[in-house]
């Protein structure tokens, strides 16, 4: 039996490269990428036009880390988790192995998610339909906490960051009740800040700043040695990496699983958990391969079970899923568990499309990119700096053709650049910015639907359990946290 | 003086085969092209207030898709978000009136301006067409009791305030069909009283979790999970059925006097088009909505596409920027 | 340890303030009926909690800060301006002119701004300006 055909793998080979390019260029996203495509989709064969849209969607999350390595900047607010590491990663040795570790790590996420997609998407769905807003609003609490446990050594300033990311998330139409917020008499501000806008000022913005103001002439470069091996950085050593550490892996994948099949912001928190835990039990100093390692499969993982929701309740869980559903309605394929019994040759197209994206093409496109990004990096650091500036004012005016963006993009280089110095960790504020909405939106509603009784928060068994995750978060990270400061204090 | 003064202090050395490189790139900067010729010699845009991926976006980009046949121009779709839509329908607003931007103009403009957020209104734009018509279906979980909108009424009649319903947020087209169809029956609109959603995707997973009792958004937002077996449809707020759902009755076939055009989109241009060109735009339109890569994909998905234009169009969108407010005033939320 | 107990201390006051504007600032937010908060709560507990994670900063300042960044002088400065023009340089001059040409001029500056070869600064600027025109306006057609 064939799982996909030659003209569904012709459009997957497509669609990972437009994908590729969607991810990489800041401000150009997957979903986006996703949209563009959706006309012509209409008029294509469902054997073509879903095999496309998963190579996009696969590979637009890992091209995503093209921007974390060469820039700074990362694509989704879920690889800001780890956008520090991976950028140190490429810079210290080499870029090949840094998106190595990267493509290969999706890979291999992205296929347990397949699995899982494959073989428990009725059971999953059931959880699913189980979450009402009261679990959505502990789901939110669990990101953040990892969020602030994240943050290294001093878990104030992670907080803090934490909170401004919130705060900035309150300006313009409350989500709930419609009361426009903090606009500053300003109907451009109604819509409220574009989280990729300010993550594009905060990383890469605020990278060039700093390196303007410091005076930097060159960035420390790899060995020459390590770029000789192009092969052996991108495939060999990260594989061994990943065999070292599949315990990690696993473990990533499975959050990465659980998390990002709820609709919702299920991927952003499921990759900010394994980063987190990550972070939190590591005896070692140095992790920052395992730190990337645990993002980027985890990342990848959810945009498989993303399409668990979609695939058998029929619920969107994303804009992309969304656009999926559209597509089936269109072809006449009923999502939902007769799915699983009537169209087994589309579930297994799905999911042969899934494996190849995943087996086959995120390495070859990923090494691909990689080298593009090994390029870039070679470029004199006097030139690369304002050729980021470029793509980072295109990339902040592309999201929404909105000019205003591009101002929100440039205060938030400078305030991102304020933050560093005071040792102000920046991947938390775009935490913040994304759960934000969540947060308050499922608290309010959960308080409107019960009348503002606070017990309601602790009636409901998955909530509960929700809450003791996030209680354990606090209690493990604390630990955590003492232990590593008596740690380097002996190390003094 | 600027090149011999200034750059050189700042460590930036200048000879003569920059200055040639400098010119060039100035003179290609300069270099615009400004010819008007006739109507449409260049590439049209059409401004979607909307996210990508959502139900506006789907049909303006069908549409966009076939228009560019019938115009023989590029027609692209950018997508002006925030703002509960306001972003984008400002945007539009502003541009000029020269044809070459168009943009879909939803539901909201009949209710932003009572609520004060803007001043914007539909007499800002010289309207083209009404493409499609999205209406309210009443949805409710697939274990619930009643079998049709008589028994929900009637639980809402024995309790009132115990059931819940969703959808948007507070104030949103679904919410006031929602108070629409109380009022028909006889309710007050605490009867079922509103938990505002971010949109029917949250309010759908709230249904199925058990949040909330019943949902009011449309029939394409709801018809996957319809068709999954998840939820049960009772009924349709619209004048007729719809030809993808033949089975769900509308709310006036079950003898209840309501029906909303609910979540609709209009193909407009900025105020004070000229006539040629909107009676140009008017024709390619209605010669694109008939072609079946437009509908057949669309009314698959749960669309209700109808073709309004002209005065008949006028009338309308007076007939729903009144409705709104009413129903928007009884509401609480109309300043 | 020696350290500037009055400058380690600035970042508890400014978000001391922040968290005293947020608060001011919500303050005419209306409530839902009956008395229940409204749109006003969560910038409220937010403040409230940058309000004493402030306190927190200014009762134990970190001495902790990004010593890399510790060597800002004024020359720092003005170049840290020179970019920021670049960026207001594309806001002004892209409603005038192709996105391309417009991220190119961004690139310039920047470049000028980090005294690289003007020679090489222009040739990168143009080649970043023609693949951004293709990608954007040719593409995407934004």
């Amino acid at each position: 039996m064939t799982l996909v055909s030659w003209e569904g793998f012709l459009a997957l080979i497509a669609g990972a490269l437009y994908g590729a390019l969607f991810g990489a260029v800041p401000g150009l996203t997957a979903t986006l990428a996703v949209a563009l495509f959706i006309p012509i989709a209409f008029f294509l064969d469902a054997a073509i036009a879903l095999p496309a849209i998963i190579a996009i969607s696969s590979v637009a999350i890992y091209a995503g880390d093209v921007g974390s390595a060469i820039a700074r900047i990362p694509g989704t607010p879920a690889s800001a988790a780890y956008a520090d590491e991976l950028h140190n990663l490429s810079r210290s040795r080499g870029a090949l192995y840094g998106l190595g570790i990267s493509a290969l790590g999706s890979s291999v996420g992205g296929i347990l998610g397949t699995l899982v997609l494959a073989g428990g998407a009725l059971a999953l769905a059931t959880l699913a339909a189980m979450f009402s807003s009261f679990e959505y609003f502990w789901i939110a609490v669990l990101g953040l906490t990892a969020g602030v446990f994240a943050s290294g050594r001093h878990l104030l300033k992670g907080f803090i960051s934490l909170l401004i990311g919130l705060l900035l998330s309150t300006v313009g139409i409350d989500p709930t009740l419609g009361y426009p917020r903090f606009h500053f008499g300003n109907p451009a501000f109604l819509g409220g800040l574009d989280y990729i806008a300010v993550m594009i000022g905060l990383f890469g913005f605020s990278e060039v700043l700093y390196h303007m103001g410091a005076g930097t002439k060159s960035a420390p470069a790899a060995h020459a040695s390590i770029h000789r091996r192009a092969l052996n950085n991108f495939y060999a050593a990260p594989l061994k990496l990943i065999r070292k550490a599949r315990k990690l892996v696993v473990r990533s994948s499975l959050l990465g699983i659980f998390v990002g099949f709820l609709p919702g912001a299920g991927a952003d928190i499921g990759a900010w958990v394994a980063c987190s835990l990550e972070k939190i039990s590591a005896k070692r100093q140095k992790n920052e391969e395992r730190v990337v390692l645990a993002g980027v499969s985890s990342n990848n993982a959810a945009v498989a079970s993303a399409w668990i929701p979609a695939l058998s309740l029929g619920l969107p869980g994303d804009t992309v899923t969304a656009m999926v559903l559209g597509v089936f309605m269109m072809k006449g394929v009923t999502p939902g568990p007769l799915l699983f019994q009537e169209q087994m040759p589309l579930i297994w197209m799905l999911f042969g499309a899934f494996l190849i994206a995943n087996i086959l093409l995120l390495p070859t496109v990923g090494l691909l990119t990689a080298r593009i990004a090994r390029t870039a990096l070679r470029l004199p650091f006097s030139l690369l700096l304002p050729v980021i500036a470029a793509t980072c004012v295109t990339g902040a005016y592309a999201i929404n053709n909105n000019p205003l963006d591009v101002g929100v993009m440039a205060l938030m280089g400078v305030v991102a650049l304020m933050l560093r110095r005071g040792g102000f960790p920046l991947a938390q504020v775009v935490l913040g910015m994304v759960l934000g909405p969540i947060l308050e939106q499922h608290f309010m509603v959960s308080a409107i639907k019960s009348n503002w009784s606070p017990l309601s928060f602790f009636e409901r068994p998955v909530a509960l359990i929700l809450m003791g995750a996030c209680v354990a978060t606090v209690i493990l990270g604390i630990a955590a946290h003492k232990r590593r400061l008596t740690g380097s204090d002996e190390g003094n | 003086m600027l090149v011999r003064m200034v750059l050189p202090r700042l460590g930036v050395v200048v000879d003569r085969g920059s200055v040639w490189i400098g010119l060039l790139l100035v003179t290609l900067c300069a270099c615009q092209p400004n010819i008007e010729q006739a109507y449409p010699s260049r590439p049209l845009t059409v401004i979607v207030p909307w996210k990508a991926g959502g139900g506006t976006d789907t049909a303006t980009r069908t549409l966009a898709a076939v228009l560019q046949d019938e115009l023989e121009q590029p027609v692209n779709v950018v997508n002006r978000t925030g703002g509960g839509g306001i972003v984008g329908h400002y945007a539009l607003s502003q541009a000029q009136p020269d044809g070459y931007t168009l943009g879909a103009i939803t539901v909201e403009i009949t209710m932003m301006h009572w609520t004060g957020l803007t001043p914007l209104d539909y007499t800002n734009y010289s309207p083209i067409a009404l493409v499609t018509v999205n209406s309210s279906a009443i949805t409710v979980r697939n274990d619930a009791p009643w079998q049709d909108v008589h028994d929900l009424v009637a639980a809402l009649k024995a309790e009132p305030g115990t059931l819940t319903a969703s959808g948007t947020s507070l104030g949103g087209i679904w919410d006031l069909c929602r108070i629409g169809f109380l009022e028909a029956v006889g309710l007050d609109q605490s009867a079922m009283p509103w938990v505002p959603s971010q949109g029917a995707a949250a309010a759908l997973q709230e249904l199925l979790a058990g949040g909330v009792d019943v949902v009011t958004a449309s029939l394409a937002e709801t018809d996957a999970l319809r068709r999954a077996g998840r939820v049960r449809t009772l009924a349709l707020m619209a004048n007729e059925r719809l030809s993808v759902a033949p089975d769900v009755p509308t709310l006036k076939e079950l003898g209840i006097d309501y029906a909303s055009e609910g979540g609709w989109m209009v193909l407009a241009a900025p105020e004070n088009l000229p006539n040629a060109r909107l009676e140009l735009l008017r024709v390619a339109v209605w010669n694109a909505s008939r072609r079946p890569e437009f509908s057949v994909p669309l009314e698959r998905a749960g669309f209700r596409l109808q073709h309004l234009t002209g005065d008949s169009l006028e009338l309308f969108l007076r007939e729903e920027d009144s409705r709104n407010g009413m129903l928007m005033n009884e509401a609480g939320l109309a300043l | 340890m020696p350290c500037n107990s009055i400058v380690s201390r600035i970042p508890g006051v400014v978000f001391l303030t922040l968290a005293a504007f947020t608060w001011l600032s919500a303050r005419n937010f209306p409530s839902l009926p009956e008395g229940y908060p409204g749109p006003g709560l969560f910038p409220n507990v937010l403040a409230f909690l940058l309000a004493l994670a402030g306190i927190g900063l200014i009762w134990r300042p970190s001495v902790e800060v990004d010593t890399s960044a510790q060597r800002l002088h004024r020359k720092g400065i003005t170049r840290i301006l020179g970019g920021l023009s670049g960026a207001i340089l594309f806001l002004l001059i892209n409603p005038w002119i192709s996105i391309g040409a417009a991220a190119g001029m961004t690139c310039l500056v920047c470049g000028i701004v980090m005294r690289a070869r003007i020679k090489a600064v222009l040739i990168t600027s143009t080649a970043a300006g023609i693949a951004i025109h293709l990608l954007f306006s040719g593409l995407l057609a934004l």
